[in-house]
């Protein structure tokens, strides 16, 4: 007999939680074993939850199976089976051993066990593959927890096991003299600044944590800022210092205060940990049980979580060459959703989704056994995406469902598929219908048309109306757009075109005088002309209509950037 | 180039007499100062043909035939200006050689034998003058009645000026008797050869009325480009300075044609009657939507244009015509009711000049000289 066993992940909502389906083969004999890796179905909308990797097998059948069958094993032998005491660790090699001598796979060695589960670190399976892949990546990690959500046992556990040179400092109270070290008097005396490190400064610390971030001391604020972005402080480098993590409450929380934008933009990762309140039955009780208790470390040079971020920084060149092209076109494509609905994406952030998409990928596919079929990518990355956006550390909760409905605008665009029009940007439909990109019967196109026009028309915020103005443009200059609009939507559009660009003739002259003084960098030269005399023209209504008074240049900027938004650049 | 401007013909001690003639005025001196011509072209689009309408002054004002004005001037429509009207009245009862209008023959006549008779007769001739409070810079020259002729020199001082320190006898108005959206433009007949084809039409250069920037908007042979003055093409500049004329464009943007590109040269047929075929002709491939205008715009011709004589092809592109723009994928039709007193006229159908491989700025090279 064999049946199939569908664990659903309840009771979480939060963006780390990610609902999640588990498939599982209980076979004849009650006993699991690993069934091939499911085929994921490539609808995003389907019932059906992430690939799953190998950790997810090995759950007993005579259970009822709890949420995070990961986390905690029931087994009867739960610590006969811890994975450190099963295989070996061979320091000639650097890897962890089967009995016989064999090496094992990191995806064997983590059956069934959560990664942090073995550090003492319970109901956090779901955050351990974001946090692996910052590790691979070396980039700056920001967990944002409740208070005794065990951000700083994590961290500190982590690098215990990678026997690195851990600190932990609290960025609320820690002194510039604390970062740094004391002046040298004899260096002052001789014309030069040194510092007489201490155990708390900087120097020499492999892997820090900056706790509090988000309420760092006011002096020191740059200081961290230049840490965590360059691995530096006063012009003084820190070679050896290899992972910077950051911890904050969420914003909201009583006495908390959001992330200044610059800093949060310096964090790869933004990896909410869970509370304790929102676990499983199992996990609370494990946290609860376990309390502080630090399970240990493996004896001698034996590191779980180096070897498998090794692994992982192993598996990124072939994660690069097989889904390389597909995350660029996922992120863009991303971006311009997200962009479409006010939450923007800047080209740092833009790269730091790239590489920690990549890492993400490479971290499942590590679990895996190296394979992740193609139709699953687009669910891998919506899972790794949880932790890739910086608005929450902001104070700006980005909703689930505009993630959601990224992730499938996206994972369209990177198989090639033609979307639906988004619901709600102009500029993005305007863009998508120039280069052929959109299934859209007449009707929609029609009413895509007129809400760009009446937008055009209505006197709002001048930044509707300019990107409105920028989705005319982007219809009109495109022959392969006009041609998929129907035949008297193309009449409305051309219409509007001629209109947007005839002066009346008394402005003729400061039209002349305004655009000789002002220059569009990065836009087709080809097209400066009309994005200018609609600029000119619009500011002109404006102003004769509504007595606004706008500058004819901000407001070529922002139509201009609206333009290279919707792929007017050269 | 020629402009229409005034020229002082009579200087009396108590009178000015001034006359409309075709004044020579290099056009540096436009770009330097503020002269506007006394002729103005209403040029509208929309009605598919351009109506191309030009006036100027001389048809509202009376020939100035007074007996101190000598020669070819003699009869020419201009202005008397007094110093107050009633000097201005009584110089022309004095001086006016009877023989041309009859009504105002009859009138000054009248005033004569009044004058004669030691009677009042300045009131008789009182409807030459222009009205106290006209003439000034808001008056629309349009409306202003053909027989006042005769301004004070107040009148005349807020509506004129002289054209140049180098021009002393040549006056042209202000910006203001104009001030009806317009803009000054040297305009060049041209005959532009396309598939065989001779099409009439207008090269413009506009002159906008800032005279800090100096700057010029040329068409030459369709092609465009807006630059500084002096960066213009000595042998454009020539054509212009030679068959130019200045006149004021009103009612129009000469200057967006830029952003077109005519791809087709249609003849309007005469058989209005016919019904085009239902499949798209050849010539439409490729053009979603065409704005369709009159051939003598100055507009840039595609390399490939394609010119339709044949009247069952031009039937079958302009069947798919609807409110001043061609569709490609319409069903055939017959020819808008619209076409029909246009028939044997050369219409454009123009696209964005964007949709082709080649821009404002390319076309603007063959124009001016030197780099920017």
């Amino acid at each position: 007999m064999k049946r199939d066993i569908c664990v659903q992940r309840a009771g979480f909502t939060r963006p780390w939680a990610g609902r999640c389906v588990w498939r599982a083969a209980l076979s004849s004999s009650d006993e699991f074993r690993l069934e091939d890796i499911p085929e994921l179905d490539p609808d995003p909308d389907s019932d059906d939850g992430g690939p799953d990797d190998v950790r997810t097998a090995p759950v007993p059948a005579q259970v009822e199976l709890p949420p995070d069958v990961r986390d905690v094993p029931r087994t009867a032998h739960e610590t006969d089976t811890r994975p450190d005491a099963r295989f070996r660790w061979d320091g000639a090699v650097g890897t962890w051993v089967n009995p016989d001598g064999s090496p094992v796979s990191p995806a064997d060695f983590f059956r069934g066990w959560s990664v942090v589960s073995l550090l003492g670190i319970h109901g956090c399976r779901f955050i351990e593959d974001h946090i692996l892949a910052g590790l691979a990546l070396g980039e700056p990690v920001l967990l944002i927890g409740a208070p005794g959500g065990a951000k700083t046992a994590m961290t500190e556990r982590i690098a215990a096991d990678m026997q690195m040179r851990f600190w932990a400092y609290d960025a609320s109270k820690a002194m510039f003299e604390d970062i740094v070290g004391f002046p040298d008097p004899a260096s002052l005396s001789r014309g030069e600044v040194r510092y007489v490190p201490t155990p708390l400064s900087l120097q020499g610390k492999q892997f820090i944590l900056v706790d509090e971030v988000s309420r760092a001391h006011p002096a020191l604020q740059n200081k961290w800022l230049e840490i965590i972005r360059s691995r530096r402080v006063m012009g003084l480098e820190l070679p050896e210092m290899q992972h910077v993590f950051g911890a904050m409450n969420p914003a909201g929380l009583a006495g908390t205060v959001p992330l200044d934008e610059a800093l949060a933009g310096r964090f790869t990762l933004h990896i909410a940990v869970p509370d304790i309140n929102t676990m499983s039955d199992v996990d609370r009780r494990a946290v609860i049980e376990s309390g502080d208790r630090n399970p240990g470390l493996p004896d001698g040079q034996a590191s779980r979580i180096r070897w498998i971020v090794d692994a992982v920084r192993s598996a990124m060149p072939a994660v690069e060459s097989e889904f390389g092209i597909e995350l660029t076109t996922y992120v863009a494509e991303l971006s311009r959703y997200l962009a479409g609905k006010d939450w923007r994406l800047d080209g740092r952030r833009q790269g730091m989704i790239r590489r920690g998409l990549a890492a993400y990928v490479a971290v499942r596919k590590v679990f895996m056994h190296g394979a992740i079929p193609r139709s699953a990518l687009g669910r891998v990355l919506r899972q790794g995406l949880d932790a890739l956006m910086p608005f929450g550390a902001m104070g700006r909760e980005l909703p689930r469902i505009v993630l959601d409905g990224a992730n499938q605008y996206a994972v369209s665009a990177m198989g090639g598929n033609a979307r639906t029009l988004p619901p709600s940007d102009f500029l993005i439909a305007a863009e998508m219908v120039a280069r052929g990109r959109v299934s859209a019967d007449a009707d929609q196109m029609s009413l895509l048309v007129t809400r760009i026009l009446s937008s055009m028309d209505r006197s709002g915020r001048p930044e509707d109306q300019l990107r409105a103005a920028a989705a005319m443009l982007t219809l009109a200059l495109s022959p392969q757009a006009m041609f998929c609009l129907p035949i008297e939507t193309r009449q409305r559009v051309m219409v509007a075109f001629s209109d947007s660009l005839e002066l009346e003739s008394e402005d003729i002259g400061s039209y002349l005088n305004e655009a000789f003084k002002t220059t569009i960098e990065g836009l087709d030269p080809k097209i400066q002309e009309p994005v200018m005399r609609v600029a000119f023209n619009l500011r002109n209504r404006r102003s004769r209509h509504r007595g606004q008074s706008m500058d004819f240049e901000q407001m070529l900027q922002i139509l201009s950037r609206f333009m290279m938004e919707g792929g007017a650049a050269c | 180039m020629l402009m229409k401007a005034l020229r002082k013909v009579l200087f009396d001690q108590v009178v000015i007499g001034m006359v409309v003639d075709d004044v020579r005025v290099p056009i540096e001196l436009v770009t330097e100062g503020r002269m506007n011509s006394l002729e103005w072209g209403e040029v509208q689009t929309d009605c598919l043909s351009m109506r191309l309408s030009m006036k100027d002054v001389s048809s509202r004002w009376l020939p100035m035939c007074l007996d101190s004005i000598a020669g070819s001037d003699f009869g020419r429509p201009g202005l008397l200006i007094g110093r107050t009207s009633a000097v201005a009245l009584e110089y022309l009862v004095e001086h006016w050689v009877c023989g041309t209008k009859q009504k105002i023959d009859q009138t000054v006549q009248a005033a004569r034998t009044a004058r004669s008779r030691g009677e009042p007769f300045l009131h008789l001739v009182q409807s030459f003058s222009t009205h106290d409070g006209r003439g000034h810079r808001h008056r629309d020259i349009e409306e202003e009645s053909a027989e006042e002729f005769i301004w004070t020199k107040e009148q005349f001082q807020s509506a004129f000026s002289r054209a140049h320190d180098t021009m002393r006898s040549v006056y042209t108005p202000d910006r203001g008797p104009f001030d009806i959206d317009m803009m000054q433009a040297v305009v060049v007949p041209q005959r532009r050869v396309v598939g065989g084809q001779v099409i009439q039409g207008w090269d413009v250069m506009g002159l906008p009325d800032d005279r800090d920037s100096r700057s010029v908007m040329v068409s030459c042979d369709g092609g465009w480009f807006v630059g500084p003055y002096r960066r213009v093409d000595p042998r454009i500049m020539s054509r212009f300075e030679r068959h130019g004329r200045l006149v004021g464009i009103r009612n129009a943007d000469m200057t967006v044609w830029q952003n077109w590109v005519a791809k087709i040269l249609v003849k309007i047929p005469h058989n209005s009657t016919a019904v085009g075929n239902d499949t798209d002709p050849e010539c439409l491939t490729g053009i979603p939507v065409g704005k369709l205008v009159d051939a003598r715009i100055p507009v840039n011709f595609a390399p490939d244009i394609k010119v339709v004589k044949d009247p069952a092809m031009a039937l079958d592109i302009l069947c798919r015509s609807a409110r001043g723009y061609v569709m490609s994928g319409m069903g055939g039709d017959c020819l808008p009711p619209s076409f029909k007193k246009l028939a044997g006229r050369w219409l454009a159908v123009c696209v964005p000049v964007q949709w082709m491989d080649m821009g404002p700025c390319d076309i603007g090279d063959t124009v001016f000289r030197g780099a920017a």
